[in-house]
């Protein structure tokens, strides 16, 4: 059982999210303002990740997150109207470990909490958990075991057709490198390629819409306009 | 207090104006006195005026012009045939005498007492009595055979011998004497080795008279000539000495005077300023034509020289001085006050006459300025070359040809530097606008290097410039404003929004009623999806319209692009059952631009497409390489009439369709349209009956 605290000073809000999350078999504590948050937050030990909310009376997102970060590693997922990249990298620099802008799909903000717990929960990374073979790659919570063809994409298990397969498993083998569509036709069908025409992006769109919570943001499978696509180098090392 | 201060300056002036003319006639008079030493005056090495040559000159035309008085009066024993005589015979002979007669008392003749019955020389005689006593010079003339004595000596003496008029006579100091054929005197220039070879003294020496006394009155009590010319010369020697200390001196204190007087010039009690008064304000031509006259009247008062009144010749040389001296006075103060407010030049009638010429000039038409600098230089060539080919042929002066020569390239060099020199102010006017032209307001175009019509072009050219700044600082402030206020406003609907989705979704998890609250529910979920998309795509399109958005321009690859877009839509066109017909040229196209945005414009197209194409029909999309650029053309059929124009379209919140039931905002083709223009591309949409199509171009990057 793990403990979420919703802070929002939009009640219904706070309690659609109750609504959500109970039914992941999340317990919910609930705050309309920074303070409150603070308060539960110093009360209780056993808070394993805080939604929070940005605009907010008394204590605002930005300020709370910061507060809890001084002696805290409770994951934070910003919960915020404001949807542009400057408001995205502030969240984030200032403590959030996530940014969902409202209106936000339930289906992904289950899933960001998801993924949220699982990271802070599970006692090292999932790959260290798997055996780490010379056919085994991985980028961050995204593993391709190559012997059983297996991926996992945070603990879950992927469902790909071979071509998606063999294009995943060239990207994460060599992640963080941008190849172009040819270039990706090439390496995968191991022939030159000739007028493939779009058959790569659209293979490239069913992976990403496979492994991304948010396809058109996603985590591990970059599209990078007009030059190609690339798998996130999510390892720190 | 202000009104009674006394202006020190002009005070002192005033007192130089009057110290000047005394200090001007001494440094005259040291001048002259110099001068006339050195070289009117044959100047022995002496100080002595007796000495002089000027002097013995001068006696010894007293004594010749004596001379042949009683000669003639013993010839008629007539008082007035002698005066007759005497003047007949100073008209004799002043034709080799170079002095004028005047200057030996003889036309101021008074007339002769005659005393008769004296003893001359041991003979019973007559002595004249010359009236005219008036002089320094005395003489008695003795014809001892005719026994005739004449003297100027007074006769009230009442003498009755010749011995005492000798003796009266002899009592002066300078003397000459003339006995017996023998020469006795003490002047040093009438010595007999020094007339002996005189005309004169041949005339003397040969004539009755056998003896002759003359001397100088001591002391010159008779201001005859004699008094003048000694005084003159003892003030020049005296002139002569002091002149190392005086001229300079003088000098000096002139220069001191001067200087105080331009200071003071145009000075008065109130303020520090100039005063002008009218004289100072009429044309300077004039002032000096009037200026002339007043000194004219000055000159003609000299004509009093010519009185026989020393009086007056006096009184009208120093009136006429004095007028002389005022006139130039004003002159001077007129041409200082100017001078000092630099209004010299401008109150010429010349500058007047050259202005109005300039005007008329300044104020043609740039066309008219050019006919008529060009004309001139025409009229001033061909006047040159005709005098060049006159002189050529007729004289061959090479100096004239040269002149003339001189004249058309003087001319033609001055014509052109006018006409390079406006063209360049020309170049730097078009080189202004062309910088607005290309949306550069901040022009620095320098107007006071410009002349004429231009000068007046560039005022206008950066009051335009100007206002066009502050048109567009003024326009993006507005826009940034309206980005802010949308974008806040976005923000105050999307948290009731969340709670409205939300909820939606919580609802549609229940179990509904009937089919009708299934129905009506998932209207609520659609329109509350349309709000969402609506709002963001509002935020979007204001800050593409504004330009408040930050690009990183990338090397784009077009047909790897256009790959990535098309497989992101292959599911949503298949859904429509749509084609796309995509035709990439075989080489990589590349351009500059930021690949997320560009993505969001053609995401934008091909999201129209796939909402507003024909069902079954196909969709082509080309990639066209040109010379410089690259054309991305994307065309499909719409499903429903396009009932609107081209400018419609791209209006924010105008879809094709007029249901608005299908999701979308109707911002689509607007947020495309401003993005590619911010990215330097070109948006353009062509319909044509139902076909819809629309062209991106885009700058074409060298590899």
């Amino acid at each position: 059982m793990y403990n979420i605290l919703v802070v929002d000073d939009d009640k219904e809000i706070v309690n659609a999210i109750e609504i959500y999350l109970s039914k992941e078999g999340y317990q919910i504590l609930k705050a309309y303002n920074g303070m409150d948050a603070l308060k539960i937050v110093k009360e209780r030990e056993d808070i394993h990740l805080i939604l929070l909310d940005i605009m907010m009376p008394k204590l605002d997102g930005i300020s709370t997150a910061n507060l809890i970060r001084k002696d805290k590693a409770i994951p934070i997922i910003m919960l915020s109207a404001k949807s542009e990249d400057y408001d995205k990298i502030t969240g984030l620099n200032n403590g959030a470990d996530d940014y969902i802008t409202k209106p936000f799909n339930p289906l992904e903000l289950i899933a960001r909490v998801n993924s949220q717990i699982r990271r802070y929960t599970s006692l090292g990374s999932i790959v260290d958990q798997m055996q780490e073979g010379e056919n085994v790659y991985h980028s961050g919570d995204l593993v391709i075991n190559d012997d059983t063809k297996k991926v996992e994409v945070e603990g879950n298990e992927v469902k790909l057709t071979p071509t998606e397969y063999n294009i995943l498993r060239f990207l994460t083998k060599n992640k963080g490198i941008v190849y172009s569509i040819e270039q990706i036709y090439e390496n995968v069908w191991e022939e030159e390629c000739y007028g493939a025409e779009n058959i790569i992006a659209v293979h490239i769109r069913h992976i990403r819409e496979k492994i991304e919570i948010n396809p058109r943001e996603p985590k591990y499978l970059k599209v990078i306009w007009g030059i190609g696509y690339k798998i996130e180098n999510l390892d720190s090392n | 207090m202000e009104k009674n201060k006394i202006s020190w300056a002009r005070v002192s002036k005033n007192i130089c104006y009057f110290l000047a003319p005394f200090f001007g006639l001494i440094l005259i008079a040291c001048v002259t006195g110099l001068v006339i030493i050195d070289t009117d005056i044959e100047v022995e090495e002496t100080t002595n005026y007796y000495d002089t040559k000027l002097f013995s000159n001068n006696y010894f035309n007293s004594i010749y012009s004596y001379f042949y008085i009683p000669v003639l009066a013993n010839d008629q024993s007539n008082n007035q045939s002698l005066i007759a005589t005497e003047e007949s015979q100073v008209e004799e002979y002043t034709e080799y005498q170079d002095s004028s007669y005047e200057r030996y008392g003889l036309v101021e003749y008074y007339g002769y007492d005659v005393q008769e019955g004296v003893i001359i020389n041991g003979k019973k005689g007559t002595i004249y009595y010359n009236r005219n006593t008036n002089n320094n010079f005395k003489y008695l003339m003795i014809d001892s055979q005719k026994a005739v004595a004449v003297t100027n000596l007074e006769h009230t003496m009442r003498t009755d011998s010749i011995e005492e008029i000798k003796e009266v006579i002899g009592q002066n100091s300078i003397y000459w004497n003339f006995q017996q054929g023998k020469v006795d005197t003490n002047i040093a220039h009438l010595s007999i080795e020094e007339i002996r070879y005189k005309t004169q003294y041949k005339n003397m020496s040969n004539a009755n008279i056998k003896e002759v006394y003359t001397s100088l009155e001591d002391n010159l009590p008779y201001k005859d000539d004699y008094a003048l010319t000694k005084l003159t010369y003892d003030l020049s020697m005296k002139a002569n000495t002091l002149a190392p200390i005086l001229i300079p001196l003088c000098i000096a204190v002139l220069l001191a005077l001067g200087l105080i007087i331009l200071n003071g010039i145009g000075k008065k009690g109130k303020g520090p300023g100039i005063h002008l008064n009218g004289f100072d304000k009429m044309p300077l031509e004039l002032a000096f034509v009037i200026g002339f006259l007043i000194a004219g009247i000055g000159i003609s008062c000299f004509a009093a020289v010519t009185s026989e009144l020393r009086a007056v010749i006096f009184s009208g040389v120093v009136i006429g001085c004095l007028i002389i001296y005022l006139a130039s006075m004003l002159l001077l103060e007129t041409v200082v006050k100017r001078m000092k407010t630099h209004t010299l030049w401008k109150t010429t009638i010349l500058y007047m006459i050259g202005h109005g010429i300039k005007n008329i000039f300044d104020n043609r038409k740039f066309a008219t300025k050019l006919v008529l600098a060009y004309g001139g230089f025409c009229l001033v060539g061909g006047i040159s070359i005709t005098a060049m080919l006159y002189a050529q042929y007729n004289y061959g002066d090479r100096a004239t040809i040269f002149f003339w020569f001189l004249v058309i390239m003087g001319v033609g060099i001055r014509t052109f530097m006018y006409l390079f020199q406006k063209m360049r102010q020309f170049e730097n006017i078009q080189k202004a606008l062309q910088a607005i032209y290309e949306g550069n307001t901040n022009i620095d175009l320098d107007s006071d290097e410009l002349t004429g019509t231009l000068k007046q072009m560039a005022v206008y050219i950066e009051d335009i410039a100007g206002g066009l700044s502050n048109a567009i600082q003024a326009s993006l402030k507005n826009e940034r404003q309206k980005t802010e206020l949308i974008t806040n406003v976005s923000h105050d609907i999307k948290t009731p929004l969340t709670s409205i989705i939300n909820y939606v979704d919580l609802l549609k998890k229940e179990e509904m009623p009937n089919e009708k609250a299934k129905e009506y529910l998932e209207i609520l979920d659609s329109k509350s999806q349309r709000l969402k998309r609506l709002t963001e795509d509002l935020v979007e399109a204001s800050k593409a319209s504004s330009g408040n958005i930050k690009l990183k321009m990338e090397k784009i690859n077009v047909n790897e692009l256009i790959k990535q877009v098309s497989g992101e839509f292959e599911d949503r066109f298949k859904e429509r059952k749509l084609e796309e017909i995509m035709t990439l040229p075989e080489e990589n196209l590349f351009i500059q631009a930021d690949g997320r945005y560009l993505y969001r414009v053609l995401e934008n197209l091909y999201s129209n497409s796939s909402k507003y194409a024909m069902e079954g029909s196909r969709i082509y999309l080309d990639v066209v390489p040109k010379q410089t650029s690259v054309v991305i053309q994307m065309k499909n059929v719409s499903k429903e009439k396009l009932n609107i124009t081209t400018d419609e379209l791209m209006q924010r919140f105008v879809r094709g369709d007029s249901s608005r039931n299908i999701e979308g905002s109707g911002l689509g083709l607007s947020i495309a349209s401003s993005l590619t223009e911010l990215q330097g591309g070109k948006f353009h949409i062509y319909l044509d009956g139902d076909l819809f199509k629309v062209t991106l171009g885009f700058e074409k990057m060298k590899e």
